[in-house]
């Protein structure tokens, strides 16, 4: 069943009245609305000022006439001066709080084409902030057949309008290929961050966190929605950044904030900071989680109310800026372990993305292939291709799992870097791939070594420091161990090799006594953590 | 039961086809389907009008109806059984009550119970039969064929106000004869009626005068009625033309921008018109008269060339009650519908 067509309007003392008796040769608006036979309302809610209740009779009972099913219910309005725009502003938001709306079996239209220029600009105000869930409805005149004229609906949720859509469409497809940096992405999961991206970034000026790995692309894209942003005369001031890991100490207070003239020892100027430098502007800060507590209640401050305090300064120093805030940590776990406040967390994950790891945006590795190699013709002036072969292999090897890509874009710009620079007369070939792909693989598995640097195999269960020799073998031995069912099984992994040698072997009250050396029976070696 | 499907774009292609269909579903009880509803017209799809008639023949059936919404292309309507009763009908925008009648009043001749009706919108509507037609010329036909039915101008309605409202009282017609109409038999006095509201005496007076001057009747064969109660403003002039068997009514509009003495003028023309010719039945009226015929105990009437309209029509009740009705060509612009009815006769 279709809902309900309500239809609000107030009534037009001046298009609305005319003289009784020629009053059917005359447009009137909110009479001639009830005339469409394309339009079926069941009820219009009159809005009229008390002094006209005659002309709001006449037109009622002339809606009734020409819209019998439709019930007209009369709702009295009082404006001093329908003039003053917070007047009716307020009269008017106080109709719609009052007004039981039930969008479930009624369609709401809001008839503009009455009343003031003030009052038309009120109602389409309470529509467009949805406190009247409605649309709008305009009508007009029209010369030949009568006193009918012709009205259309105006849906303020623009996206429905297919000319202003496409333009918006094409807007936020640039927007989305400028933050790309014009890179032809396929990964679905990254194209839609992006295009979120592209909403946020031309409407928000609240802080916007982007979490991921090293090498994703953190600061080239804070740069880049900075950019649009200034496309998008969305911003007025400058890109401001720094790493937060570079910063430490006092350094980082003054660095940040700025200092006055002698504030420390070495402070023989006075000094603005970053943050009075991206008054305006956008300020990136990467790796926040590097950012002391002092400094992160401070930049809480100054993101909230826009004033911070200087070091060695006495009044707060003011600064509106849009922070960017960089992240490869856990954040989350930073506050579990009081390393990161917990209020600034929650003030930058308003708007918060995470950038995939190339690995997981493998069908993307060939654009950005394309990328890098007509970036390196921009920087160099020399153009660089692939012989088909050596591509193919390239991006085989770069689509497979054995291609880690541990530092991400930084590991495959290096490697094109290279490719380019090494190419024979700009032409990559084969071997050279293979060479690289080696190269990728021995880097990759140098760091991929297994680490021993676990506290609890550093020293043993008594806390005696150990050597480092112990520790290694130890370390694997406590895998083993937790790894195992039993403390016979974990003997018999350990010592899977010389076991086969022996006649007969305990292996298990072999590695109840290794165990016992560092203080350890077979439980307490599975329960330690790594 | 497969309902029968209507292509609404078939012939003319207006609101005609979907009323007829309606008007046999109901009837015979047989669901219909009426696809491309005024396919291609500016704004197509049911408009109020339209909704108000696929309303009332649902209503007095107790059936369901699918795709009722304004801007709905595909109708259907899965009627239940005819039941007679008081009716309240209103159509917007000034439609015309006399085209939401026409769909009701057949199948509620065949109702058990008597009907009382009421339908408020349009009782002049230059696209729809007047009042004055329904009364002075479609009536006395209807009677013939053994209905009793009974109407009333409670209150004209005009274009734009509308706010008039037809009544009707509407006893099942238990007794159905067939109709035989090939003459007009023994000319009577012919009159103009002339409806005015809110409108000044001397546009009847102008409208008579063009008149006369076209068919030189006396001038005590003019009659005005004024009506205070109408909405708003409006004008008719209707020729009533009786005849021994037939009464002939044609009609004119009066509009804004529009001379009174054309409006006179054009009506006397298409009454001199039908004077000059001797088919007993005119087209309006052969419209109106397939439903009933074939429904009830059919009958043959001489009529004018059939137009596009009424070939429609035909159209579309072969399309519930296949080959009922029969077109022969009889002297120079003058046809014989034979409708073989489904009842008595």
């Amino acid at each position: 069943m279709a809902k309900r067509t309500v239809i609000f309007g107030l009534l037009g003392s001046r298009l609305d009245g005319a003289a009784h008796d020629r009053r059917w040769d005359q447009w009137r608006p909110t009479v001639s609305l009830f005339q469409h036979d394309d339009l079926e309302p069941a009820r219009l809610v009159l809005l009229s000022q008390t002094q006209e209740g005659r002309l709001a009779e006449i037109v009622a009972a002339d809606v009734r006439s020409v819209s019998p099913n439709t019930a007209v219910e009369h709702v009295p309005v009082r404006f001093k001066d329908p003039w003053d725009f917070a007047e009716v502003f307020r009269v008017l938001d106080d109709v719609a709080r009052a007004y039981p709306f039930d969008r479930d079996n009624e369609d709401y239209l809001v008839h503009i084409t009455t009343g003031t220029h003030v009052a038309q600009i009120c109602l389409f105000l309470l529509v467009e902030t949805r406190r009247i869930p409605a649309r709008l409805v305009q009508s007009s005149p029209r010369s030949t057949r009568g006193s009918q004229g012709n009205y259309s609906i105006i849906d303020l949720d623009l996206s429905r309008y297919d000319a202003l859509a496409a333009r918006f469409a094409a807007e936020h497809r640039e927007g989305v290929d400028f933050l790309k940096a014009g890179i032809a992405t396929q990964n679905a999961a990254f194209n839609r961050l992006m295009e979120r991206i592209e909403h946020v970034a031309g409407r928000s000026t609240d802080p916007i966190l982007l979490a991921g790995p090293t090498g994703v692309g953190k600061t080239q894209l804070a740069r880049r929605i900075f950019e649009l942003k200034r496309r998008l005369h969305a911003v007025e001031g400058s890109f401001v950044e720094v790493n937060c890991a570079t910063l430490r100490g006092d350094h980082a207070m003054a660095t940040l904030f700025g200092h006055e003239r002698g504030a420390f020892t070495g402070a023989t100027a006075r000094r603005d900071g970053l943050l009075r430098a991206a008054d305006g502007g956008l300020l990136f800060l990467d790796e926040i989680g590097e950012l002391g507590l002092d400094e992160q209640a401070m930049l809480l401050r100054a993101i909230e109310e826009g004033v911070f305090l200087p070091l060695g300064a006495d009044k707060p120093a003011k600064s509106r800026f849009q922070l960017i805030a960089g992240t490869n940590r856990d954040l989350a776990a930073d506050v579990r372990a009081g390393r990161f406040r917990e209020d600034l967390l929650a003030r930058i994950d308003l708007w918060s993305f995470a950038l995939p790891p190339l690995a997981e945006r493998r069908e993307d590795i060939e654009p950005n292939v394309e990328h890098e190699l007509a970036r390196h013709f921009a920087q160099t002036g020399r153009r660089v291709t692939f012989a088909a072969e050596a591509r193919a292999r390239f991006l085989t090897f770069a689509a497979s799992p054995a291609a880690v890509w541990r530092a991400n874009f930084r590991d495959l710009g290096a490697a094109l870097t290279r490719l380019a620079t090494l190419a024979p007369g700009g032409r990559i070939t084969a071997p050279l791939v293979e060479e690289e792909i080696e190269r990728l693989r021995a880097g990759w598995a140098r760091l991929e070594q297994p680490r021993v640097d676990s506290p609890s195999a550093a020293t043993d269960a008594r806390g005696e420091p150990l050597d480092r020799f112990d520790a290694v073998q130890l370390a694997d031995v406590l895998r083993v161990c937790r790894e195992s069912r039993s403390l016979s099984e974990a003997g018999r992994t350990l010592f899977a090799v010389s076991r086969t040698k022996k006649a007969s072997s305990n292996d298990a009250d072999r590695l109840r006594k290794y165990l016992a050396r560092f203080g350890l029976d077979y439980e307490s070696a599975r329960a330690s953590d790594s | 039961m497969q309902p029968v499907e209507i292509d609404g774009r078939a012939g003319e292609g207006g609101g005609q086809v979907l009323r007829t269909s309606l008007a046999l579903a109901v009837a015979l009880g047989v669901p219909v389907r009426v696809a491309n509803v005024r396919a291609g017209r500016p704004k197509s799809g049911l408009l109020r009008q339209h909704l108000t008639g696929v309303r009332a023949a649902a209503v007095i059936c107790g059936g369901d109806v699918r795709g009722a919404e304004l801007h709905s292309t595909t109708v259907e309507l899965w009627p239940g059984s005819v039941r007679g009763g008081h009716y309240r009908f209103a159509v917007g925008s000034a439609g015309s009550a006399a085209l939401v009648l026409q769909t009701v009043l057949v199948p509620l001749l065949l109702a058990p119970e008597p009907s009382t009706l009421e339908i408020e919108g349009g009782t002049h509507n230059s696209m729809a039969p007047t009042f004055d037609f329904l009364e002075q010329s479609f009536l006395p036909q209807l009677r013939k064929l053994g209905a009793s039915v009974e109407l009333e101008l409670r209150r004209p309605g005009f274009y734009p106000a509308g706010g008039g409202c037809i009544a009707a009282r509407i006893e099942p017609c238990r007794a159905p004869r067939p109709l035989q109409l090939d003459q007009r038999g023994a000319p009577g006095r012919g009159r103009a009626l002339i409806h005015l509201a809110h409108l000044p005496p001397s546009i009847a007076e102008r409208e008579w005068r063009a008149i006369q001057r076209v068919v030189h009747w006396p001038s005590d064969r003019c009659e005005v009625v004024e009506h205070t109660s109408a909405a708003g403003p409006g004008n008719t002039v209707s020729l009533v033309l009786p005849f021994e068997h037939i009464t002939a009514v044609f009609t004119g509009f009066g509009e804004r921008r529009r001379a009174s003495e054309s409006v006179g003028h054009t009506v006397a023309r298409a009454a001199a018109r039908f004077q000059a010719q001797t088919a007993p039945v005119c087209e309006h009226l052969a419209d109106q008269l397939l439903l009933p015929l074939a429904l009830l105990a059919g009958g043959s009437f001489t009529t004018v060339e059939p137009t596009l309209h009424t070939r429609t029509n035909i159209d579309t009740i072969h399309r519930f009650l296949p080959g009922r009705i029969e077109l022969l060509p009889a002297d120079p612009g003058s046809a014989v519908f034979t409708v073989r009815g489904r009842q008595g006769g």
